[in-house]
């Protein structure tokens, strides 16, 4: 058995497939019944689409307008740079306060907001005053008293329909509101964009596609959600409760985010489990396999504990309770609906057998908080250069730029992910990557190495940028030595000291990189 | 690079097992010898019914399948041809261009990792008039072979001609990770060529064995120095196999990399990043040392060595020792040349990142739970993007703990593959195979500590403990106990372990 040396075998090796010429007849057929992993029920087909009934009434229309959005991405490839720009049309809501409100993943890399209302020519500018991604919502405000002639809010529905017809309003291109029939197929708790949170939702079934920009989601004339994406056969909508929650709290300047348990869990639905466990007979719950660092339960549970009510709700084995107007909900929503961090909420667990109530302070878990952020707004990538190397956090955007990256990333790094994305430690806040290597001749013999992590640099351990940024100040005598996580080739290389500083110009100006550290481009 | 290549080698070959090609005759063959009759002679058709054993359901063998190839005769009353032909055989025909009536072969040995077979015929007068092959040396690039064998497209004996377009090291794909070195040729090599020589001069200079599907006029024999190492290996009666050198190396391309090694201009080598635990370089090499030479043979900075007129990675320098021969290494350590010596050896773990023939998968069935070891062959029910669709912590077992966690290199992972449902254990959480950490509280590192631990249990419960967030589960004792022969006879299952493979 021999190694193979270098990543141009491996390349080799991919790119051609090879075949052994033994002549199989009946040809070779290999693969064998998948074990499958137990399947989630899935929802039955939508039903047919009913026919348009919802009639427009000028109340609806003085309460839906255009927002359109041009924004543009960090290319995480060659992270000094930009993507294209987008502009994108979406739909807002007219909420109190001259506010308008958007459900929608636009509002991370924005450059520009403009909105209309119905029957305007030109686009007024409207400036966005408060955005979480874990919504994800956004409030815009508009300048332009103007503007607010003729708009008045639409009541938000709370309780919202857990079924019946809705009217899903949209503004089209040419300036006219459209609007398509959907009925709502069930409540529940769902995640929207990038967001981690469960948030309380609605999907709805409907003929129409392309949605999933904030479309109003109405019912009874009182507004029942924001279409934010698609769930399976249908489309999800943020709901309404969640939408007053948001603009009541940040109309009183105090908006805190939307918090969440920050913790892994299994299933008890084995009696035989939950008898090794000593729950009782009739006593339900489920069992935390992973406690993370930054949210509510964090110092308060621990792995192994059943959670077998919170807030004095009982949580079955599967993980759901008994929403009083809802019904079966997924129990994470317990941490987020109607709750804001500072709070404290009561959960009461078994352990050791034990039964006890532990007051957790309710906490939102910003995504930089992770150790690979799940999206980064309001900054470019954090990377530094250096003789041609180019180094930079493992981010989900990075990882997205493989593609279908869950299924097509570099294996290393999907571990990572998987074992390590939203467990950082204070040594380790990030994992420090080298992506990519810019050609050059104080990089000779290091062209094809991408996608390693770095351990260590001049022999200092590399936790966050920052880390590698010092360690480069201090090399080892003539050399900076990089050392990466073991397993792939090469595990270590050496940079001249010299030629590193020797190669700045020549990098800078062979591919264009103005800022060779992303840290001198920020004020 | 074991780790990443042996992944994505493996991947490689379940595609390859996936997308065999339709058996089409190939255009460009001439059918007749160009070095007379007593080349053709010698050829056999080699007819295979194999039976192997399914991975997913490890208690049960295969329907059975039909296979051809190409061996020929050498000296001794023995046939060579590939190990993938002969894979799995439970039935082997061997038949002479010139008779009509096939005798029955026997396996005699096998190398999974080399692709070589060698077959006897215990029926004396199949071998009446006809001579053996002998065999040659490693062509050189751009001379010409001939190849011959039975290809799809006909009952007799083909040959065809070509050059030899380069010598280099390649991967085996039958077995996955091994790689040795390949000669390719653009003489027609198709399916049925399997195991038929190559020769040059009258004289065999290797044996066809794979290909590339779309690619014309590229066809790969194994090369005489691979073939003498299985034949010399043999002699004693034992195939002991190749030699691991345990070495991970990175070219030395970098002018400051070699400078901060404080190797001399007139010196060149490959930089050594990690010793594998139980190769031929454990306990000599040194992670750090700069790999000079290996039995006198100078590395140059980008790893490889001459063979010929080729160059070729140095770990072909490995390919000509035999297991137990002493291995000479020169490395430039701190400041001075060192000279080293170690013994040849290979590395057993491996066998786990092979695909696997000819051999029973092990497991251990308890109550419908179906408990199997962690290998390359457990991996591929995950399809050839293995690697990345696989059961993370599963994927870190098998490629990346090695190096990771040297210390645990050897470690023995066990997996809850499947569950059979029964009431007994229906109700466990179950979605997908996983890695057992322990079951009742016995830390699980082999399928004799499963049995162990479900033995032992006192309480009332079995509690098993998974690696990651697949957390925990528990079964009832007595009623597992009571359920499982049920279980077994439910699902034709007729022995609940194999413990040996």
């Amino acid at each position: 058995m021999r190694s193979r040396t270098t990543a141009a075998s491996r390349a080799d090796l991919a790119a051609l497939v090879a075949v052994l010429l033994t002549l199989a007849a009946p040809p070779v057929a290999r693969a064998q019944e998948p074990l499958a992993p137990e399947a989630e029920p899935v929802a039955a087909p939508a039903a047919p689409p009913t026919p348009a009934s919802t009639i427009l009434n000028a109340n609806l229309r003085s309460g839906v307008v255009r927002v359109q959005v041009t924004g543009q991405e960090w290319n995480w490839q060659t992270p000094w740079a930009k993507q294209p720009p987008w502009t994108r049309p979406i739909t807002g809501l007219v909420v109190p306060g001259q506010r308008i409100l958007c459900a929608s993943v636009a509002f991370g890399n924005h450059l520009l907001v403009e909105v209309q209302k119905l029957g305007d020519e030109a686009r007024t500018p409207g400036r966005v005053v408060l955005a979480d991604p874990e919504g994800p919502l956004a409030l815009i405000a508009v300048d332009d008293p103007d503007f607010w002639d003729d708009l008045e809010p639409l009541p938000l529905a709370d309780p919202v329909p857990r079924a019946g017809e809705v009217a899903i309003l949209r503004w089209r291109p040419s300036g006219l509101l459209d609007s398509y029939p959907g009925s709502v197929r069930q409540v529940r708790a769902g995640r929207h964009g990038l967001s981690r949170t469960h948030l309380l939702t609605l999907d709805v079934a409907t003929g129409a596609d392309g949605l999933g920009a904030s479309e109003v989601v109405v019912a009874d004339e009182k507004v029942v959600g924001l279409l934010t994406g698609r769930a399976r056969d249908t489309w999800a909508a943020i709901a309404s409760p969640v939408l007053e929650q948001f603009v009541a709290e940040a109309a009183g300047g105090d908006w805190r985010g939307f918090p969440r348990g920050g913790f892994a869990w299994q299933n008890l639905t084995n009696p035989a489990l939950r008898e090794s466990l000593g729950l009782a007979g009739d006593e339900t719950g489920v069992r935390l396999t992973r406690v993370l660092p930054h949210g509510t339960v964090a110092g308060a549970l621990q792995t192994g504990d059943v959670i077998l009510e919170v807030e004095d709700v009982p949580i079955d084995s599967t993980g759901h309770y008994d929403h009083p107007i809802y019904g079966r909900m997924l129990f994470a929503l317990l941490f987020s609906d109607g709750r804001r961090p500072g709070g404290t909420l009561d959960v009461k667990i078994l352990r050791d057998g034990e039964r006890r109530t532990v007051a957790t302070p309710l906490r939102r878990i910003q995504a930089e908080a992770d150790k690979i952020p799940p999206y980064v707004y309001g900054r470019g990538p954090d990377y530094a250069v250096v003789g041609g190397l180019v180094f930079q956090e493992l981010t989900v955007p990075y990882l997205t730029t493989f593609g279908d990256w869950q299924r097509r990333g570099p294996p290393r790094l999907l571990i990572a992910y998987e074992r390590e994305a939203a467990t950082p430690s204070p040594e380790s806040p990030r994992i420090v990557l080298l992506s990519s290597v810019l050609p050059d001749a104080a990089n000779l013999g290091y062209e094809g190495v991408r996608n390693l992590i770095v351990e260590r640099v001049n022999g200092r351990r590399i936790g966050s940028m920052d880390d590698l940024r010092e360690a480069f100040l201090s090399p080892e005598g003539r050399f900076h030595v990089v050392e990466f996580l073991p397993g792939l080739a090469p595990e270590r290389l050496v940079l001249d000291v010299e030629q590193t500083r020797a190669s700045e110009e020549r990098v800078r100006a062979a591919y264009g990189v103005d800022q060779l550290d992303s840290e001198s481009a920020r004020p | 690079m074991r780790r990443a290549t042996s992944a994505f080698v493996t991947a490689l070959v379940a595609a390859v097992a996936l997308s065999a090609p339709d058996p089409v005759a190939h255009a460009s063959e001439v059918s007749g010898a160009h070095e007379g009759n007593g080349i053709s002679a010698s050829v056999v058709h080699v007819q295979v019914y194999r039976s192997g054993f399914d991975w997913s359901m490890p208690w049960r063998q295969k329907a059975v399948q039909g296979a051809l190839g190409s061996g020929f005769l050498i000296a001794g009353g023995r046939i060579v041809t590939n190990a993938h032909v002969v894979a799995d055989a439970r039935q082997i025909l061997v038949r002479r261009p010139d008779q009509a009536n096939p005798r029955i072969a026997t396996v005699e040995a096998v190398a999974h990792d080399a692709d070589l077979a060698v077959l006897r015929v215990e029926d004396p007068t199949f071998f009446e008039g006809l001579g053996p092959l002998t065999l040659g040396e490693l062509p050189r690039a751009g001379s010409q072979v001939l190849t011959y064998g039975f290809p799809l497209g006909g009952q007799d004996v083909s040959s065809t001609a070509g050059i030899v377009s380069r010598v280099e090291m390649r991967s085996y794909v039958h077995s996955g990770p091994d790689a040795h070195l390949v000669v390719q040729t653009d003489a027609a090599i198709n399916p049925g060529n399997s195991g038929g020589p190559v020769v040059q001069d009258g004289r065999v200079v290797g044996v066809a064995f794979q290909g590339f599907p779309g690619f014309d006029n590229m066809g790969f024999f194994i090369p005489i120095p691979v073939v003498r190492h299985f034949l010399q290996d043999l002699e004693d009666g034992t195939l002991d196999g190749f030699p691991d050198s345990g070495l991970e190396t990175s070219p030395l391309l970098s002018p400051a990399y070699r400078r901060e090694r404080g190797l001399p201009e007139s010196h060149s080598g490959v930089v050594v990043n990690r010793v594998v635990p139980g190769g031929t370089a454990d306990g000599v090499v040194e992670p750090g040392d700069v790999l000079l030479e290996v039995d006198g043979q100078k590395i140059a900075n980008d790893g490889t060595v001459g063979v010929g007129d080729a160059r070729v990675t140095f770990q072909t320098l490995f390919d000509a020792r035999q297991i137990g021969d002493a291995v000479r290494f020169g490395v430039w350590r701190g400041e001075r040349e060192v000279e080293l010596t170690a013994t040849a050896r290979r590395v057993a773990r491996y066998d786990g990142m092979r695909n696997r023939y000819d051999v029973a998968p092990r497991y251990v069935v308890h109550a419908g739970l179906v408990f199997m070891p962690l290998e390359a062959e457990l991996l591929k029910m995950f399809g050839r993007n293995w690697a990345q669709n696989a059961n993370r912590d599963l994927v870190w077992h098998q490629v990346f703990r090695e190096a990771e966690r040297p210390e645990e290199a050897d470690r023995e992972v066990i997996v809850l593959v499947r569950v059979l449902r029964h009431s007994v254990n229906s109700q466990m959480s179950f979605t997908g195979p996983v890695a057992v950490e322990a079951i009742n509280s016995l830390p699980i590192r082999s399928l004799e500590d499963v049995i162990e631990a479900f033995g032992s249990c006192e309480g009332r419960f079995d509690e098993i403990v998974f690696e990651g967030d697949a957390g925990i589960e528990a079964l009832d004792r007595e009623k597992a106990k009571a359920a499982h022969e049920e279980i077994l006879q439910q699902y034709a299952i007729t022995h609940d372990r194999r413990l040996q493979g």
